[in-house]
């Protein structure tokens, strides 16, 4: 039977496969470790797995704050893509890279049916 | 040889060349509200008095370091004064350094409060990977793969911030530390913030975490925290 891992692995490997233009994912805990990725080789794993969680406790505090409400996602644009930062149950965030040319509205619903996934991925194995 | 002028009619007799030339080239004239050359052959070429004049009534021509100053007696002095070879810090007392300390754990909090408040819960990850970034100021600590030699090396690294009994499970994956002192308990207490649940306390225990996770390569992450009498603290490796 496949770990908790090896199912979230194999989950980004399905995201990551959806589109050529998503080029990796991981899923990171809230205290800055990789749970799972399928990030380009060159990419620091433990430093983006650092940033992705104060990212999401920022955006956690951001959406609070201002709206009142709880953050579902956060993402950011650069010259050469994007980045999307959306919340896995409780404790966990995934992050995804985009080329520039990505759809983000095909990439958002990828995004969240993995992200379901994901979440019973992490529910089971509680 | 430099020559030294004073353009009489701008002198104000503030006095200020005749105090700061190393060598006494001015003095005073009696009677008179000006200075005067009286030394001219004595003048190193330093220019102190063309740049403090605040007249700019001085005009130092020629000039060049002619003599070996530092060798001369009064100029030794002049630059034992100005190094002060007191340290600033043999002039402290007690109560100074009390006071700095207090100033030190307001700057503490506040950091904590200040990341705790903009970051959240991400605050975790921050302590975690200034863990991490310490860890390469320990070289001597990658030196062990064994976690009871490693525990053993951090506390005789931190012994004058804080102590801990180590307990190392046999296999390694928990790792159970008491904390008698901590410099932190006197800061957070003296907030009035409850020892263990504080923002600084916090950031302390990933900050910990990421320390003890470098320098073992494995994954440790802060399990249980009970601080009763004194801070005992579970440190697991992640799943």
């Amino acid at each position: 039977m496949a770990s908790r891992t090896e199912k979230m692995q194999d989950i980004l490997r399905g995201l990551r496969g959806a589109s050529p233009d998503i080029i990796g994912a991981a899923v990171v805990s809230i205290d800055g470790f990789i749970v799972a990725s399928v990030l380009p080789a060159e990419v620091d794993e433990e430093l983006v797995s650092g940033m992705a969680a104060a990212m999401l406790g920022v955006g956690e505090r951001i959406s609070s704050e201002l709206m009142a409400s709880v953050m579902e996602q956060v993402y950011v644009r650069s010259e050469k893509g994007y980045v999307v930062l959306n919340a896995v149950g409780a404790d966990s965030v995934l992050v995804v890279l985009t080329s520039k040319d990505a759809k983000l509205g095909l990439v958002f619903i990828e995004v969240k049916r993995r992200c379901a996934e994901l979440g019973k991925a992490i529910a089971a194995s509680a | 040889m430099p020559t030294v002028q004073i353009e009489e009619a701008g002198c104000r007799d503030c006095g200020l060349c005749v105090e700061i030339c190393p060598t006494k080239v001015f003095e005073e004239t009696p009677g008179k509200k000006l200075a005067k050359v009286v030394r001219e052959e004595d003048c190193i070429g330093c220019t102190s008095c063309v740049y403090l004049c605040p007249s700019r009534c001085l005009t130092v021509t020629e000039a060049k370091l002619q003599r070996p100053f530092h060798r001369m007696e009064s100029n030794a002095a002049l630059v034992s004064r100005f190094l002060q070879q007191i340290p600033a810090t043999q002039q402290l007392g007690q109560a100074d350094y009390d006071e700095a300390l207090k100033d030190t754990h307001v700057r503490l909090k506040a950091l904590a409060d200040a990341l705790k408040e903009i970051m959240g819960r991400g605050q975790k990850a921050v302590g975690r990977s200034a863990g991490n970034l310490a860890a390469a100021h320990m070289p001597e600590m990658y030196e062990t793969t064994q976690m009871t030699d490693l525990m053993a090396g951090l506390r005789k690294r931190f012994v004058h911030a804080f102590d801990f009994d180590a307990k190392v499970e046999a296999d390694g994956t928990t790792v159970t530390l008491i904390f008698p002192s901590c410099a932190l308990h006197k800061v957070v207490t003296a907030q009035g913030e409850i020892v263990g649940s504080a923002n600084l306390c916090e950031l302390f225990h990933e900050y910990f975490a990421g320390l003890m996770s470098a320098f073992s390569g494995k994954s440790y992450t802060v399990a249980n925290l009970a601080t009763v009498g004194q801070c005992t603290m579970k440190f697991q490796i992640r799943n």
